[in-house]
């Protein structure tokens, strides 16, 4: 027998220490899920965007632009909309809204 | 050549991390997911990078994956042997410490993307619901089972949290499903002797005082067995809008009693309901002034596609295994069709 946890006398201990583990696993991925969440930049949210060719609407000051994103760069961000190419200084966004 | 799409599963552990950052450093793959569920993973994500840690990741979930189409590369924590096997025996294309270097990994996914595979073919799943009041969702999961079993290799799961299958059918009460689920998270396939032979049916029998099994437990019975059946036939408890089971369903049933309150219970539920399409199921029919088929087709807005009368012999049929005659046993298979 490979793993004595599944000795007939040890089958319920197994079982508790198998929950124990999962609910540590499930505890250490919620913090991870956290962290991400409060460490990730606007950058990363839209570099998100580009690698699922996601839809963005994106708000400056003076205007909205809605399309997908071409790319981004250190300090910029391109948008494809119907009509052209758009190059959006990141400083410049006031607010992105993004959907699948 | 288009950049691969790349699912990452969420961890603690450092090398996810790294290799989103190489990933978006290099710009050779696209990261389209850092799942924190399995069904965060889309749909076509070429490569899934996953690591054994997870509490959720079993060999049923990577061999489901590694069934779909997709390339996956399982991560184990250095020198965790365990880990390492979890990997294995779930088919992972590559398994790899977690002290791979990060650009090799990127370079491994890139690899792997652009090797043809071929999806293979897992049995459908049907689940059998209902109101709560126990319309008869275990007596038309048996009929609906041994209809089955003379067509096709099938198999019926309770997993009702108050299970009556093996009551019905005259079973002790383990193994369990709670026992098949322990076997296939330690990587082995579905076991014989934990399927349990009731003339023509095979049955996996619910669990009896013990807590109800998780939703990683229930997904990984209900998808080793689509890998051994070519249907699998599950009898659900009284359905909730948190209900775990039904979503992984191809198809669903019904069950509405042919009563007053039946019909009410039934439009209630389906008010709430998320999962595949239901076929209605109306029971215990009886002649009167109470038209339960007009009534339920209104207030469920569901057609009935099976009208059962009220007829001890359905009952009896259900205890005594027996299959049901040929017109209900045409029904049945066109419920599953």
């Amino acid at each position: 027998m490979d793993d004595p946890l599944r000795h007939p006398d040890l089958v319920d201990l197994g079982r508790e220490l198998r929950r124990r583990f999962a609910a540590v696993s499930s505890a250490e991925q919620e913090a991870a899920a956290a962290v991400r969440r409060r460490r990730r930049t606007l950058r990363d949210r839209l570099l998100d965007a580009e690698d699922r060719n996601d839809r963005i609407r994106v708000w400056t000051a003076a205007a909205t632009f809605a399309g997908t994103v071409e790319a981004v760069g250190a300090d910029h961000l391109v948008v494809a909309t119907t009509a052209s190419e758009l190059t959006i200084g990141l400083d410049h966004i006031v607010a992105v809204e993004i959907s699948r | 050549m288009s950049r691969p799409r790349v699912a990452t599963v969420l961890t603690a552990r450092p090398w996810e991390s790294d290799f989103v950052m190489a990933a978006r450093a290099t710009s050779s793959v696209r990261i389209v997911a850092r799942a924190y569920e399995a069904g965060h993973i889309p749909d076509d994500a070429d490569v899934v990078i996953v690591g054994s840690e997870v509490a959720w990741v079993t060999p049923v979930l990577i061999g489901r994956w590694v069934d779909e189409g997709r390339r996956v590369i399982g991560i184990h924590p250095a020198g965790d042997d365990p880990g390492r096997r979890l990997l294995r025996a779930g088919r992972a294309h590559e398994v790899r410490p977690d002290d791979t270097g990060s650009i090799e990994l990127v370079g491994l996914a890139r690899l792997l993307a652009h090797q043809p595979t071929r999806p293979a073919a897992a049995g459908s799943v049907i689940v059998v619901s209902g109101p709560e009041g126990a319309p008869g969702r275990t007596e038309v999961s048996i009929l609906m089972a041994l209809t089955m079993a003379d067509q096709q290799n099938s198999v019926l799961v309770d997993l009702d949290p108050n299970p009556s299958v093996s009551l019905r059918l005259g079973l002790a009460p383990r193994p369990d499903a709670a026992d098949l689920a322990e076997c296939l998270h330690a990587g082995r396939s579905v076991p014989p002797d934990l399927i349990r032979r009731v003339g023509s049916l095979d049955v996996v029998a619910g669990c009896f005082g013990r807590s109800p099994l998780g939703a990683t437990a229930t997904r990984d019975i209900v998808w080793g067995l689509a890998q051994s059946y070519d249907r699998v036939i599950l009898d659900t408890g009284p359905w909730t809008p948190s209900d775990r089971i039904v979503p992984l369903a191809d198809r669903a049933i019904i069950v509405c009693d042919a009563s007053p309150v039946g019909v009410v219970r039934t439009a209630a539920m389906t008010m709430t309901w998320m999962g595949p399409e239901p076929a209605l199921v109306l029971n215990r029919v009886v002649p009167g002034p109470f038209d339960a088929v007009t009534e339920a087709r209104r207030a469920v807005g569901l057609d009935p596609t099976i009208v059962l009368g009220f007829d001890p012999s359905i009952r009896l049929g259900s205890l005594s295994c027996r299959p049901p005659d040929v017109d209900r046993k045409r029904s049945f298979a066109g419920l599953a069709a």
